[in-house]
């Protein structure tokens, strides 16, 4: 329980901390800070830290037609040597695809556009990438060649790289913050997390009630850790209400049973992955699939039951 | 358990090991690599067709050819807008640090340094009875909130004016809720709505840096 004298922090003397917020990636990212120095540096760093994210966007989004992303998926049948970005990216998503047997897959681009995923979140405009998919396509369409790097798409397809790259980013942005006391990056679900918050504690996160806003389902205590949590109840396909935005690439639907599902994984960009894998496995198979890598979830189903992993239970607060 | 998910998969222990590594490795490779973008960022391969010269190659982004092989950190044609975040930023970041966000983090960090300051014993904060505004600020809105001290205590918080770019029912009343319940200014990150958490957890200090004098 709290206490008066909580409410002279932050605790020890010297300790500063800040906190900036920006509209990136969809969303409203904030990094806090907490540690001893010059509040100025810490703005710098936090600068360093947005620039880094801002990187991860303008290369690997699917919906600037400038990206590294489109510019790759405007020439299917041509090895395309690409930045280290898109290439380390798309490496990580097909390696979740083939471990999750292509229930994770980076190759639904058109498919989410054609559920109406396709407005970009700053100016609003329709995004249509043209990119005809008029044969089914998989991750095994996609050939990576480490020393080269270079990728081939063999054919016609929309990489959607949101499962992966808002991890990524936040991780970068984690690099540049390196040193501090603490930090911590939240990106709208995304979160990383180091040493403590500026009472001196671990951090303490809320995870949100899937259906209430304003409520909070449980608090999780934990740090040097990313929390990732990929739901249903953030984003509706405006096409088709009953179709959500983590749709199960074999079936073309979008998964029942779960609401939302928090990953703690030592990256976010790890965190990310596994908990949309997670989600669009289901309730019978997110908390075996995640506990088999030896991460640690808590899923939210339909009904509003809380189920997690047997060492979940260790950052409930 | 049910066979048809993991059907053939090995080991899936030594699995999560792996994609650690995985991840990891591809973070550091691209924090290595620096974040410069330029346009054409993406080329084909031209060792692949040796009868074409960089140059002349049927992809319209051929002629940049030697910028990635090289990870060259020259931008072309003015169309890079990531600077290197690297090396050399730390320095110009300090000169450069004029986003729109100063306002909001300046303040913030006026408020750190004044509780900073005080002695790190532990004071018996006493409120004065009464009613105090504070207000909070960030590049996406601001927020003002009514505290009310009852008998020393926070008896309520009230969410009095609210620009943020988001509904109000984000924050409140959850977080009005907790300030009471706690008895705090101190309130966590609510995932998704921190910008607003934020504003409001400095709106109450404000609020309670005047009930204090």
């Amino acid at each position: 329980m709290m206490v008066d004298s909580e409410m002279e922090a932050p605790a020890k003397t010297g300790i500063q901390h800040t906190v900036e917020s920006y509209l990136l990636m969809g969303t409203v990212v904030s990094i806090r800070v907490v540690g001893r120095g010059q509040v100025t540096d810490m703005h710098s760093a936090i600068k360093r830290a947005f620039e880094a994210m801002r990187f991860v966007e303008e290369t690997c989004s699917r919906f600037a037609e400038n990206s590294a992303l489109r510019e790759l998926c405007r020439h299917p049948g041509e090895l395309m040597r690409v930045p280290d970005v898109l290439f380390e990216t798309i490496r990580v998503a097909v390696e979740i695809s083939a471990l999750t047997d292509g229930v994770f897959d980076p190759t639904i681009g058109s498919a989410l556009e054609a559920h109406g995923f396709n407005r970009h979140y700053l100016t609003g405009d329709t995004v249509n990438s043209q990119v005809e998919c008029a044969e089914p396509v998989s991750y095994r369409d996609i050939t990576l060649d480490e020393t080269e790097r270079t990728v081939l798409l063999h054919k016609p397809m929309l990489i959607d790289l949101g499962a992966v790259a808002k991890g990524l980013a936040v991780d970068l942005a984690a690099k540049e913050l390196v040193g501090w006391d603490g930090f911590a990056i939240d990106a709208g679900g995304d979160l990383y997390l180091h040493g403590m918050d500026f009472t001196g504690e671990p951090w303490t996160v809320g995870i949100q009630h899937p259906l209430h806003k304003d409520a909070m389902m449980c608090w999780l205590q934990t740090t040097d850790a990313a929390i990732c949590t990929s739901g249903s109840y953030e984003r509706r396909s405006p096409v088709a209400s009953e179709v959500h935005h983590l749709i199960n690439p074999k079936t073309g639907k979008s998964t029942r049973g779960l609401l939302s599902c928090t990953v703690v994984a030592p990256l976010a960009i790890l965190a990310d992955a596994v908990s949309t894998a997670a989600f669009v496995l289901g309730p019978k198979h997110a908390l075996e699939f995640v506990s088999a890598l030896d991460l640690d979830a808590l899923c939210i189903s339909d009904a509003l039951d809380m189920t997690m992993t047997d060492s979940m239970e260790r950052y409930l607060k | 358990m049910d066979k048809s998910f993991w059907g053939v998969m090995i080991m899936p222990t030594k699995m999560g090991k792996r994609l650690v590594g995985i991840c990891s490795v591809a973070v550091t490779a691209i924090y290595t690599a620096g974040y410069i973008y330029t346009l054409p960022s993406v080329q084909a391969q031209a060792s692949s067709v040796p009868s074409l010269s960089p140059t002349s190659n049927s992809t319209p982004g051929a002629a940049a050819a030697a910028h990635s092989a090289s990870r060259s950190s020259h931008s072309r044609n003015g169309t890079s807008s990531s600077t290197s975040a690297k090396s050399g930023s730390s320095k110009s970041g300090t000169s450069t640090n004029g986003s729109s966000a100063t306002s909001a983090s300046s303040q913030s960090s006026k408020s750190s340094t004044k509780s900073s300051s005080k002695p790190p014993s532990k004071p018996a904060v006493k409120y004065k009875d009464g009613t105090y505004t504070g207000s909070g600020t960030n590049p996406y809105g601001s927020l003002s909130v009514s505290l009310t001290i009852a008998h020393g205590k926070i008896a309520s918080v009230k969410i009095t004016q609210w620009t943020m770019h988001y509904p109000q029912y984000v924050i409140d009343p959850q977080l009005p809720q907790e300030v009471v319940s706690m008895q705090t200014w101190q309130i966590y990150i609510v995932s998704g709505a921190t910008a607003s958490t934020y504003n409001f957890a400095q709106a109450v200090y404000l609020a309670l840096q005047k009930a204090k004098a």
